[in-house]
């Protein structure tokens, strides 16, 4: 019954089969599984890692995010300062212009005030002056500046011992002699009295020097050196103008 | 008609001689041995991978798990020997339906030199794992007289082995041809679809019973030290 032959004729197979087997079966088939296991893990683990990777993107980002909001309030906060500061500096600016346009046309009032008094002043004089010429005319049947020069005589020679010496002391130190200033032509007659009570003054025979001086409203002035001996419309005008101003100026 | 396809022989010279079991068994190998080439020539390890590829991975898999399960281990070491056991048993069984073919199963020469096969692996797997000492020893466990049983039951359990697969599928293909003579219609076709279901059974019985016999070898001798120790 039982063939030994047939036996290990089948043992040999059987191991044959085995090896077979083992080379075209089973190995690459475990190899396979065994690589695609691994290849799966591979990417599992790469999944992974890339979910990490993500999740510090996020985080980042998220980070990035708070930082950039917090960095706009914090730059809204300052521009806001900034606004206010440049608002107060404009109002600054603007009040200040305002008043540098007040102040320049308080100025110019002013100017044009003074200018209108100057004038005003002129105007004066020389109305005062032609009245008065006119008064002195018909009233007295005299000159104004007849008039005036006489008063000036008087008025030198009505001049205290102190007053007297001031002006020759002044005469001495001076080299220049000594003028007398007119607002109207000196008469000619009346020449020779004023040099008479300028030397009598002077106490010395030096010869005055005559002459026409827009600067005196309407008057006769004595000056030496930086002695000022006078009299004219400017005292009186002066008083008028200070009313004149008041009422202006209110 | 003959009990064992040995009878028939198809060439001889001197000794030499082939008979149908012989021829059978080639094919057998021929066949394994070609579709599994055919398949793992170009192996995916993609996540895709083609039917006949996924089936043999099934049935890689799971002789690799059922292996797994009796040994306890992680190991390929087993996988190509009761593998191919298996496959070849499963395979010579299943090949039933065709007709004038004989399992090679079928002879007692076949199932004889798979028993060897088993009774020689037994040891030498035994003695790969913990050495021939500790493996000789384990003969003389528990005590020294239980020897010439140990002896016996090696001995025994390899011919019952090689007698029940021999007398399972012989008797199936016995009893198909004696049913055919007597009851020629349907009742056949029963019997042989039973004779499939014993043949795939008998492959399971076979490769499971020869990797518990090398576990069982292993086993003893990776305990061998320690029960010493505690006798």
């Amino acid at each position: 019954m039982i063939d030994w032959f047939t036996v290990s004729a089948q043992i040999i197979n059987f191991l044959i089969l085995v090896f077979l087997l083992k080379k075209f079966l089973y190995g690459p088939i475990i190899r396979a599984m065994d690589k695609r296991e691994q290849t799966i893990a591979g990417r599992l683990n790469e999944a992974e890692q890339k979910r990490t990777a993500a999740q510090s993107e996020i985080e980042t980002y998220r980070k990035k995010n708070e930082d950039f909001e917090s960095q706009r309030a914090d730059m809204l906060a300052k521009a806001k300062e900034r606004a206010e500061e440049r608002e107060k500096e404009l109002v600054e600016a603007a009040r200040k212009e305002v008043d540098g346009i007040k102040a320049r046309w308080q100025e110019a009032v002013g100017q044009e005030k003074e200018a209108f008094i100057r004038n005003l002043r002129h105007k004066m004089a020389g109305e005062v002056h032609t009245i008065a010429r006119r008064v002195f005319a018909d009233l007295a049947d005299m000159s104004l500046e007849e008039h005036m020069t006489d008063m000036f005589i008087k008025k030198m020679h009505a001049l205290d011992q102190e007053e007297q010496e001031k002006i020759k002391s002044k005469l001495r130190d001076s080299a220049a002699g000594i003028t007398v200033a007119t607002s109207f032509g000196v008469p000619e007659h009346k020449l020779q009295a004023v040099t008479e009570a300028v030397r009598n003054i002077t106490g010395s025979d030096a010869q005055p020097e005559f002459v026409l001086s827009k600067d005196i409203l309407c008057g006769i002035e004595l000056r030496a050196k930086d002695y000022k001996l006078g009299w004219n419309v400017d005292e009186y005008l002066k008083s008028l103008e200070e009313e004149f101003g008041r009422v202006l100026g209110g | 008609m003959e009990i064992s396809p040995d009878t028939v022989i198809l060439w001889q010279w001197g000794i030499f001689k082939i008979n149908k079991t012989i021829a059978f068994t080639w094919g057998i190998m021929v066949f394994l041995t070609i579709g599994s080439w055919l398949v793992t020539r170009k192996l995916s390890t993609g996540t895709t991978l083609s039917r006949w590829q996924n089936l043999l991975e099934i049935l890689v898999k799971g002789i690799y798990d059922q292996i797994r399960a009796i040994s306890r281990r992680e190991s390929y070491q087993y996988l190509p020997f009761v593998g191919t056991l298996f496959l070849f048993v499963m395979v010579s069984n299943l090949l039933t339906i065709f007709p004038l073919y004989e399992p090679p199963t079928g002879s007692l020469s076949t199932t004889i030199g798979l028993a060897l096969c088993v009774f020689v692996a037994t040891p030498m797997f035994g003695i790969m794992e913990g050495g021939a000492r500790a493996y000789f020893t384990s003969y003389f466990k528990p005590t020294f007289f239980m020897l010439p049983f140990n002896i016996i039951g090696e001995i025994s359990r390899t011919i019952a082995l090689a007698v029940r697969l021999f007398g399972n599928i012989m008797s199936g293909s016995m009893i198909g041809a004696i049913l055919l003579s007597v009851v020629p219609l349907v009742f056949p076709v029963i019997m042989k679809a039973l004779g499939l279901l014993t043949g795939l059974v008998q492959a399971y019985i076979f490769a499971v019973l020869a990797m518990v016999y090398i576990a069982s070898a292993t086993q003893v001798h990776k305990k061998g030290p320690n029960s010493t120790k505690k006798a």
